[in-house]
């Protein structure tokens, strides 16, 4: 009772059924037709759970004790038996075939114990052409109810047999048999290992890391704001800073893939801090001419990109065993890294183009764009050692 | 009634873990051949159909037979996906599907739910919440926690919360809030619930002997079967298999609880194990001939495969299909554990880069 359904004044479910397993499966039916030879009478066996028969007829459990003996079903199965034949109805080709159901035995099943009825159709039947059932049965009932229905004919001068089975909903429709049975489409993880599949993916996959991960997105637009891409020289100095945080970026991840360092708890916060540091050193640097010297933003973005990786690591550290594929993972994700980079470069330098003439541009687009970078990277840092918590 | 129970007995031992069936030897009219679960009330008017509905759900979670998720929808009836249906309705057919995990139809039933007039939309944010957290959407989920206003139901949006904060690593924080919940508590089954979602907690955190002890608390409280299951694997993962199968004592049959029995026989050595491993087969082959690769079976499927099978491959298979529809960090974890007894570096690495980007932190997965 405890989680599920909870008083409140009114009732809250505290669901947990995602991790919660079911049992044995939803309420089934059998529907079993047979020939002994061909243009012989069908020979049909119903089976139906007793728990069904239970929801079905009220008065089958006749001492209320929620358990059923042989003699309380004995005790309602005419009633059973009319109900089947109401509720079931079988045609060779045009022709309906009755069916008197009469019980047949107990049998377990996976789920519990069935009454088997049978019966079979007075008239012989040319299997060759459409048998079909129609079945309405527990439709009011359950919703989750199905037959499954199977079927062998035997094949004129042939040892072989026709067979299937297709598991039916019940409606008034006629099923025929000769429906051939869905083709399951097996979805097996195929492990295809050659060393180019291996680089293709893990390229895929070192920009999608570069793509979801908006600290890494904000870091990158910090590198590349205070750049002026009208000249030449700033694009070398964007190269090289790129460059630089992949170097430092791969280094720590083929470290911490190796074994040889951890993914201690402070790095995500630091990351955080980083692109704080970096879009306030946009800033300044206009203030002191040295730091714009490439050697220090390629050295800031070689050491930040070693941190970045550490973050990214912790996934990588436990799986170090020594495997021929593990350098083109890593140089595939290396490379994704990278080309994930230049998108994010390509898509600004799209803006850069379309907004560097405007007046107000250094001190909205870069100025303004650093503070609120610095902003949201305090936020994150907060966020990450549990401020806000 | 002593010659009925004894019969009982030898007819399930002879017939069970069968894969076709096979006939009962008849021996009396009085024996008794099988047990039914409690009865749902008729719903004679519109008036009953939400306890109805309500009290077949419940018997869903009790029983562990689905057979009354198929009663609740038929109880629905025409009001399943209509328009028509009210709030309440609405809400219980989206947690009939979520139980089913039919998690994309459930989503849309409860944006539909959320819609409708109501005094709270507490239970519908709360399910959605739920299903948001099993398939490792944490911001869709802390969005559907902090969207629960109503007064009444404040514990549960910030056990929501909590639980959400939790599975991203904010484990010291997620103890601090869930102490201070505890401390609030006096309802038994509440402080059971609380102390099993503190137990989830600890063992996220790496604190396995803390985990094991609030489950253990919590089930003397309450004998929840979720918990039953969370502690039996807690268990298990320390090889402490008689304790995992006390634990599941006097829990339903369900497929989840007999993997786990199997599993504990299966480290004990004892035979058991290969007859619940013979169940659990024709278990699983029964459901698919109702419906063949059924994503729904695939976690089971992948725990019966790794732990009760030793077959890593299929296991791999079966948790992969898994992983499109449920990412707790027990999914997770049968997909990295195949993946490593299998020896797949590659398999593993992308695996745990899939944990990271979707924010989950687990001391477990590694």
């Amino acid at each position: 009772m405890s989680r599920f359904l909870l008083n409140l004044g009114m009732t809250l479910c505290i669901a947990t059924y995602g991790t919660t397993a079911w049992a044995h499966k939803a309420s089934d039916a059998y529907v079993l037709l047979q020939q002994t030879t061909p243009l012989a009478p069908i020979d049909a066996q119903f089976a139906i759970a007793l728990r069904d028969l239970d929801r079905v007829f009220d008065k089958l459990d006749a001492n209320n004790d929620r358990a059923l003996s042989v003699a309380e079903v004995k005790a309602v199965l005419p009633e059973m038996e009319r109900w089947a034949s109401l509720g079931m109805g079988l045609r060779c080709g045009a022709a309906t075939l009755p069916l008197t159901w009469r019980m047949q035995a107990f049998e377990q099943r996976s789920d519990g114990i069935y009454l088997r009825l049978a019966a079979s159709s007075a008239e012989p039947c040319d299997t060759r052409q459409a048998v079909s059932l129609r079945y309405t049965l527990m439709q009011d009932i359950d919703a989750d109810h199905r037959v499954v229905m199977s079927w062998a004919w035997p094949q004129a001068g042939a040892s072989a047999t026709t067979q299937g089975s297709s598991a039916i909903k019940p409606s008034d429709a006629w099923q025929s048999t000769s429906t051939p049975a869905s083709a399951q489409n097996m979805t097996g993880a195929e492990a295809n290992s050659s060393a180019f599949a291996t680089l293709k993916s893990f390229i895929l996959l070192g920009m999608a890391h570069i793509g979801s991960g908006a600290d890494h997105i904000a870091f990158i637009i910090c590198l590349v704001l205070g750049l002026t891409l009208t000249q030449r020289r700033e694009w070398k100095a964007l190269l090289i800073t790129i460059t630089a945080f992949t170097l430092g970026h791969s280094i720590t991840l083929i470290s911490a893939t190796l074994g040889w360092v951890g993914s201690p708890s402070w790095v995500e916060p630091v990351i955080a801090l980083s692109i704080a540091i970096t879009a306030a050193f946009n800033l300044v640097k206009q203030r002191f001419a040295k730091l714009q010297a490439s050697i220090i933003s390629a050295t800031v973005a070689a050491i930040f990109g070693m941190v970045h990786g550490l973050g990214f690591s912790g996934a990588m550290t436990e799986a170090q065993l020594p495997d021929g594929a593990l350098l083109w993972a890593l140089a595939g994700f290396n490379i994704g890294v990278e080309l994930g980079q230049l998108l994010i470069i390509a898509a600004w330098s799209v803006v850069y183009w379309a907004l560097h003439r405007w007046a107000g541009f250094h001190r909205w687009v870069v100025q303004g764009g650093s503070v609120g970078l610095i902003l949201l990277a305090s936020y994150w840092f907060g966020q990450r050692i549990g401020w806000f918590s | 009634m002593n010659t009925r129970l004894i019969f009982f007995t030898l007819a399930s031992f002879c017939a069970i873990a069968i894969a076709q069936p096979k006939d009962l030897r008849i021996i009396s009219d009085d024996a008794v051949i099988e047990k039914l679960g409690p009865r749902v009330a008729r719903s004679a008017s519109p008036v009953d159909l939400v306890p109805a509905v309500r009290q077949a759900i419940e018997l869903a979670r009790q029983t562990a037979d689905p057979r009354y998720l198929g009663q609740a929808q038929a109880l629905i009836g025409p009001l399943w996906n209509s328009p028509q249906a009210s709030y309440e309705v609405a809400t219980l057919q989206a947690t009939i599907e979520q139980s089913r995990h039919e998690f994309t139809q459930a989503r849309q039933t409860l944006q539909s739910a959320l819609t409708k007039p109501t005094a709270s939309h507490a239970q519908a944010w709360l399910t959605l919440a739920t299903i948001e957290r099993v398939q490792g959407n944490y911001k869709l989920s802390e969005i559907a926690c902090k969207s629960i206003n109503a007064p009444e139901a404040q514990l549960y949006a910030q056990a929501c919360r909590l639980e959400t904060k939790s599975l991203q690593g904010q484990w010291d924080a997620s103890r601090k809030g869930f102490d201070a919940l505890l401390r609030e508590q006096s309802l038994p089954s509440q402080k059971a619930w609380l102390l099993s979602l503190l137990g989830e907690n600890e063992e996220r955190a790496g604190n396995t002997a803390a985990a094991l002890k609030h489950y253990a608390v919590s089930l003397s409280i309450d004998n929840d079967g979720y918990t039953a299951l969370a502690y039996a694997d807690a268990l298990l993962r320390q090889n402490q298999a008689a304790l995992a199968l006390s634990a599941l004592q006097n829990q339903p049959q369900s497929d989840a609880v007999l993997i786990r029995r199997a599993q504990a026989h299966k480290i004990l050595g004892a035979p058991q194990h290969q007859r619940l491993a013979d169940e659990l087969n024709a278990r699983f082959a029964a459901a698919a001939q109702r419906e063949a690769n059924n994503p729904g079976h695939a976690r089971e499927q992948a725990l019966h495969a790794l732990y009760v099978q030793g077959d890593a491959q299929a296991a791999l298979a079966f948790a992969q299909t898994n992983l499109k529809l449920q990412r707790e960090p027990l999914d997770w974890l049968i997909a990295i554990q195949s993946a490593t007894a299998l020896g797949l570096n590659i398999e593993k690495i992308k695996l745990l880069h899939a944990v990271a980007q979707s924010g989950l932190k687990d001391a477990r997965l590694k």
